[in-house]
């Protein structure tokens, strides 16, 4: 059942692959569009079916069968095979052929070209059809056919004289001609040539994408002006050459395989007369063959552009709005490409680079941060270091009298490893300075230089004289001890010097690069402590409130809900200053006068979102406690990325994280499905305790939101974003959770903000216990979800 | 300017070897605190009169957290109830982010009433009765079992109750100094904590998150919390091992000295005791190498009392007579005696005038003003030349005074909190004889 259900979800597929998308929606009209001739409708349809089930048997790649990736181009040998010849046996034949052919040259180029980083396009079809139109004169006596001729025939045979009548008005309209033309264009892509047909088509992508809408005009549009420009004599560009490539080559490079943006709708614009000129010249070359030049120039017009951009130097990239940025996923939609782009943009800036850690444990100061040349060292090449001592509330470093080095906060402190490692160099035998005298010789002082991957160093200098307990050559974990804070080298005082490097050498040139995870507390907020009043957050802890005592008003009041007023009542009375501004910092630089510390981990948390491939966590709707459970099972795929997936929905929610963190990083799928209510609930949950703080997050555009706005959005999305969801998440309670055995709750909110306004999207409680998570209520658009989760085998 | 009047003394010359820095003896004058002058204190609040620093309390709160937190990854302070359970302390230090350590169901009351959540409130002390285990179990305290006596009644306690209450066994060991305080808690060398320990996790009905020592107090060798963590270390390993159970705190108990002569020390206390470093660096050294797991380490819970809230707390008062004794030795007689100086009978307090005087001092037996024997501050004290009047600072009072304090013929002084920005607050009025008598009834009979 289920596999039949999935093979005819790949045939659908297949059909929104000929505009690059995935809609379900957009495939139906397609498909029906295609039945306005039954017998091409059928030889499409026969195309298709065959390669998703020859995939499947294969057993090629099941993502791209599942897509319908393998079969699009037979699907297209179908509609154009139909198209040219008449119907009957030896058509049908032909057509088992080419959707056969056309599968094994779609796998073969996949492979190919898929490993050069570049798709296949409708090559295969290409290859198919010409090898066919060759190879089946001599070999068969086919019949050349006319349906687009006497396509009325086929109307009145399919809907009798009532549907001729309603094609007949439909082609007798009297279309203005640039929108006609337009309309014929789409439509021939699918070889229709009824402006009727394009204005579904048209509908239909519309529908799927407003970004591909606007891109197929603008493309339209160019031709149109460039045969302007040309005169009479460039006219002879007909509907299919314009729509199945000068419109499809913009869509690819502009919207598709290119991040969505102005610049991209430049690039889309420069590839309309490249198309023009290659079709005219392959035209005028494949014509003595007596081949159709087809969709080739599409092909090779948009694989130009797509591997120039490939083999850059430098890939374009930047913050939103970006420049001209290959696709990094394809999410198969314009928009979703864009925005999700432009969220990972910011919040996957570091996905995959080696997560360091402070060197120190508790509060130190940055005394002397990234080069902004107010500071006497870490100059020129040697700028991207940092410094760090220990100031108390007064912002002194020392106690007493400051003459002893032991007087200073500092001195003797252990220094850890930031990463695992091997230890590359050790230096230790140099006497720490008195205070207020430097050693300018050696200027490094002790030092310990640690290789955490190839090319990737890091150095801790002017450690105290023979604290090291390691030797080059030594294995360290993350947090081991390398020795104490000293003050040997150029160090007029004792404190820490902290710096990577690409080279294994004491004092090699820096590396701007970002620290995992700390809490930072601003230098102005260090300096403010003077007058601690408890300014508690009111408004967010009231929030709080709000949204458990509706939840629990719903939900039948629990125990809890007493135990969470009292504690936010209380709250003013707990948590010092300094605690309460600190920040958490993901992957960062920390900056001058910011006094940073390590985040202390909440174990409830950190056990329930580590998520390890195999775990299972089986939900119900705590309504109907007896009704079968959803299946969320975790995975890894190719590239060893994370992800959840439902059993009941096929819907895939990827996630990331570290110590500090756990974060969703994209969704496909069925958003009716509840994995979609918990990923937009634990978008990003901090996993270390921080009570009264609110924790951001920017979702992609792609969620929920108003039908029309939205739209405008999508038109204006590769310009401007006016609209922007939201992520937000507090703890509730505060004391319990500091223990195991107690559940740990979180509120988070999505809402999106636009206009000065903000609209709450969804509203979700987050309930940890024991280590897993156990419950999740969610309301949204008026009703309230409730679900609880158990590990399944537990 | 005229110069104020001293009084003739006499003194017995003494040949011996010349100070260095010259004859000066006695204590200098202190005339401010914080920023604002005793003279006005004085005036304002009346003498005797307890005032409290704000910026010391959060300075020895800082620095306790930095020297301990510096050095070992998890650190959480718990205040001390009963060194100094003014509610202005006690939220000065929550507010700071420091837990709550009760010894009794009224010290339970007086933290929540300080808005500390039962899950921060650890519950210590060898006299928990029923109704206070029945209370701790309601708000979630965490319950620091001292015997087994104990122990069974927190079991019967815990039956019917929908969450198992959260416990810490109170461990007694040989940390090396005598005397070894084996009063409290089960013994760790003998088996007996490990037993306890064993019952714990097999009820199944309580849940086990620490294990709690305290050694003794105003320890003055470090070495012997090394001892103490590290053997503490151990039992927790063996717990994890053997018991299946994660134990998530050490709490190494409190016991830090602080700056104040013991009486009978040789030297004063700032030449010989530890720094609060000294002791961080032993316990930390200790647990970090213990071997536990990098994602298994226990929080370090510190229950300093003493070493946070001596500093800031200093008692004025003044001189109401001076008098010369049968042996011609100078008295002084002060208006604040053992009544309010409990810790007098611990330390030899310092104590400084709070204006100027001339550089000569005489040695004086320091009174109290109560009618008693034993009400002596100090045997012998060089003193500036007092007159009745003048005003004079003890220093280093903020731990136990305020709560060890007894209403015996006075009534109790005012204390005042001076907050950082030096605005003085009275943080509890000076009694009444009212106050004194409202819960007295006197039978129908006698009236």
């Amino acid at each position: 059942m289920a596999t039949s259900q999935s093979y005819f979800r790949a045939i659908l597929r297949t059909y929104a692959m000929l505009f690059f998308s995935q809609h379900r929606g957009f495939a139906v009209v397609l498909l029906l569009v295609t039945f306005s001739h039954p017998v091409v409708g059928v030889a499409g349809l026969m195309g298709a079916g065959l390669a998703v089930a020859g995939a499947r048997l294969g057993g090629f790649n099941r993502e791209w069968t599942e897509a319908g990736l393998y079969s699009f181009n037979s699907l297209l040998t179908g509609l154009a095979l139909a198209s040219f010849y008449a119907p009957g046996w030896a058509l049908a034949g032909l057509v088992v052929l080419g959707a056969g052919l056309a599968l094994l040259l779609s796998v073969a180029l996949g492979g190919w070209l898929g490993g050069r980083g570049l798709p296949f396009l409708s090559l295969p079809f290409l290859g198919t059809v010409w090898l066919l139109l060759l190879g089946s004169g001599p070999l068969l006596h086919l019949v050349p056919g006319e349906p687009a001729i006497y396509w009325l025939n086929d109307v009145y045979a399919l809907g009798g004289p009532r549907l001729v009548r309603v094609a007949q008005w439909a082609s007798d309209w009297p279309w203005p001609p640039l929108l006609a033309g337009y309309l014929r264009a789409l439509g021939a892509v699918l070889f229709q040539h009824s402006a009727g047909a394009g204005l579904l088509v048209a509908g239909g992508l519309l529908w799927h994408s407003r970004i591909a809408f606007s891109l197929s005009g603008l493309a339209f549009l160019g031709v149109h002006g460039l045969l302007g420009l040309l005169g009479p004599a460039a006219s002879g560009l007909n509907e299919y050459n314009l729509g199945a490539n000068c419109l499809v080559a913009a869509l690819a490079v502009g919207g598709v395989f290119v991040v969505p943006s102005a610049a991209s709708y430049g690039w889309a614009l420069l590839s309309v007369p490249v198309t023009v000129v290659l079709l005219a010249s392959l035209s005028a070359v494949l014509d003595r063959l007596g081949l159709p030049a087809l969709s080739l120039p599409y092909c090779l017009v948009s694989l130009l552009f797509l591997y120039v951009l490939l083999l850059r130097a430098r890939p374009g990239g930047g913050s939103y709005p970006a420049g001209l940025v290959l696709t990094p996923v394809q999410r198969y939609s314009p928009e979703r490409n864009l925005y999700a782009y432009a969220t990972d943009q910011v919040r996957l800036a570091h996905h995959g680079a080696v997560a360091l850690t402070l060197p120190f444990l508790g509060a130190w100061r940055c005394s002397q941060g990234y080069t902004d040349g107010s500071g006497p060292t870490h100059l020129g090449d040697w700028g991207q270091a940092l410094d760090f001592v220990i100031a108390d509330a007064d912002g002194q470093t020392y106690h007493g009298t400051g003459l002893a080095l032991s007087d200073y906060y500092a001195y003797n402190k252990p220094v850890l490893a930031p990463a695992d490692g091997v230890v590359e160099e050790v230096i230790q035998h140099l006497d720490d300075n008195a205070i207020g005298a430097v050693n300018l010789v050696q200027n490094w002082g002790n030092t310990v230089v640690l290789r955490h991957a190839p090319g990737l160093y890091t150095q801790l200098s002017h450690l105290r004289a023979h604290s090291v307990p390691l030797k080059a050559g030594d294995q360290v974990r993350r947090g081991d001890i390398i020795g104490t804070c000293g003050s040997s080298g150029r160090s007029p005082e004792p404190h820490l010097h902290f710096q990577v490097q690409a080279t294994p050498y004491v004092g090699s040139k820096t590396l701007a690069y970002p620290l995992a995870y700390f809490l930072a507390v601003p230098a102005a907020a260090v300096a403010g402590t003077s007058n601690p009043a408890p300014v508690a957050p009111k408004t967010s802890s009231r929030l709080a409130k709000l949204i458990l005592v509706e939840a629990n008003g719903i939900l039948g009041a629990s125990d809890n809900s007493l135990d969470t007023s009292e504690i936010v009542s209380n709250a003013p009375a707990r948590a010092s200053a300094a605690f309460k501004a600190a920040q958490l910092r993901h992957f960062t630089v920390p900056v001058a006068g910011e006094t940073i510390s390590p985040p202390a981990g909440n174990r409830t948390l950190s056990q329930a979102l580590r998520f390890p491939p195999g775990y299972v966590l089986d939900v119900r709707d705590a309504d109907l406690p007896h009704a079968p459970a959803q299946r969320w099972e975790v995975f890894t795929d190719a590239y060893n990325l994370s992800y959840l997936r439902c059993q009941r929905t096929g819907a895939v929610a990827y996630f990331a994280g570290d110590e500090s963190v756990f974060y969703f990083t994209a969704f496909y799928g069925s958003e009716a499905s509840w994995l979609y209510l918990f990923y937009q609930a634990a978008y990003r949950v901090p996993l270390v305790r921080l009570p009264q703080q609110t924790t951001h997050d920017a979702f992609p555009l792609s969620v929920g939101r108003n039908p029309l706005l939205a739209w405008t959005q999508d038109v204006l999305a590769p310009f401007y974003q006016f609209m922007k969801p939201t992520f937000s998440l507090e703890w509730t309670d505060g004391a319990d959770a500091a223990w195991p055995g107690r559940p740990v709750r979180l509120l988070s909110r999505v809402a999106v903000a636009g206009f000065g306004r903000t609209r709450p999207v969804q509203a979700a409680e987050l309930i940890f216990n024991d280590g897993t998570l156990t419950g999740l209520r969610v309301r949204r658009a008026g009703q309230v979800v409730n679900l609880t989760c158990s590990v399944a085998g537990a | 300017m005229k110069l104020p009047y001293e009084r003739p003394t006499l003194r017995q010359l003494n040949a011996g070897a010349l100070n260095k820095f010259g004859p000066r003896a006695g204590a200098r004058a202190v005339p401010r605190l914080d920023g604002v002058r005793v003279e006005e204190l004085v005036a304002r609040f009346g003498s005797p009169l307890f005032v409290l620093s704000e910026r010391q309390l959060r300075r020895s709160y800082q620095a306790a957290v930095r020297a301990f937190g510096t050095r070992y990854p998890q650190v959480q302070l718990a205040w001390s109830y009963k060194t100094n359970y003014l509610n202005a302390v006690c939220r000065t230090f929550h507010q700071e982010g420091a837990w709550a350590e009760v010894v009794s169901g009224m010290e339970l009351e007086k933290a929540l009433g300080n808005g500390v959540p039962g899950a921060h409130i650890l519950f210590n002390g060898p006299g928990k009765r029923r109704a206070d285990l029945l209370r701790a179990c309601e708000v979630g305290a965490v319950i620091h079992l001292d015997n087994a006596d104990e122990l069974h009644l927190l079991l019967d306690v815990a039956a019917g109750r929908p969450q198992r209450p959260r416990v810490a066994l109170r461990v007694n060991l040989d940390a090396g100094i005598v005397p070894q305080w084996d009063r409290f808690g089960f013994n760790l060398e003998n088996g007996e904590a490990w037993r306890a320990l064993g019952r714990i996790v097999a009820s199944e009905r309580l849940a086990l998150m620490g294990l709690h020592c305290h050694i003794g107090t105003y320890v003055l060798h470090p070495a012997a919390y090394a001892t103490a963590a590290a053997k503490l270390a151990a039992l927790a390993l063996r717990c994890q091992r053997e018991l299946a159970t994660l134990v998530q705190y050490l709490d190494l108990g409190g016991g830090f000295p602080s700056t104040n002569t013991l009486k009978g020390a040789y030297l004063p206390a700032p030449d010989t005791v530890p720094g609060l470093d000294e002791y961080a660096e032993a316990i930390a050294g200790a647990l970090l190498g213990a071997g536990f797991g990098p994602d298994e380490q226990p929080v370090l819970v510190l229950e300093a009392g003493r070493a946070l809230v001596d500093d800031a707390g200093s008692l004025v008062g003044t001189v109401l007579a001076t008098k010369r004794l049968a042996d011609g030795r100078r008295a002084t007689i002060v208006d604040f005696g053992v009544n309010l100086l409990f810790t007098s009978f611990w330390y030899d307090h310092h104590i400084s005038p709070t204006r100027a005087f001339s550089d000569q001092t005489e040695p004086t037996v320091l009174y109290g003003p109560l009618c008693m024997n034993i009400d002596m501050l100090r045997e012998s004290i060089a003193l500036p030349l007092l007159a009745p009047g003048d005003t004079v600072m003890v220093h280093k009072v903020g731990a136990y005074n305020m709560s060890q304090w007894q209403q015996f013929i006075t009534l109790r002084p005012n204390v005042v909190l001076i907050d950082e920005a030096s605005q003085v607050h009275v943080v509890r009025a000076a009694e009444t004889l009212e106050y004194l008598q409202q819960l007295e009834r006197v039978p129908p009979h006698l009236l």
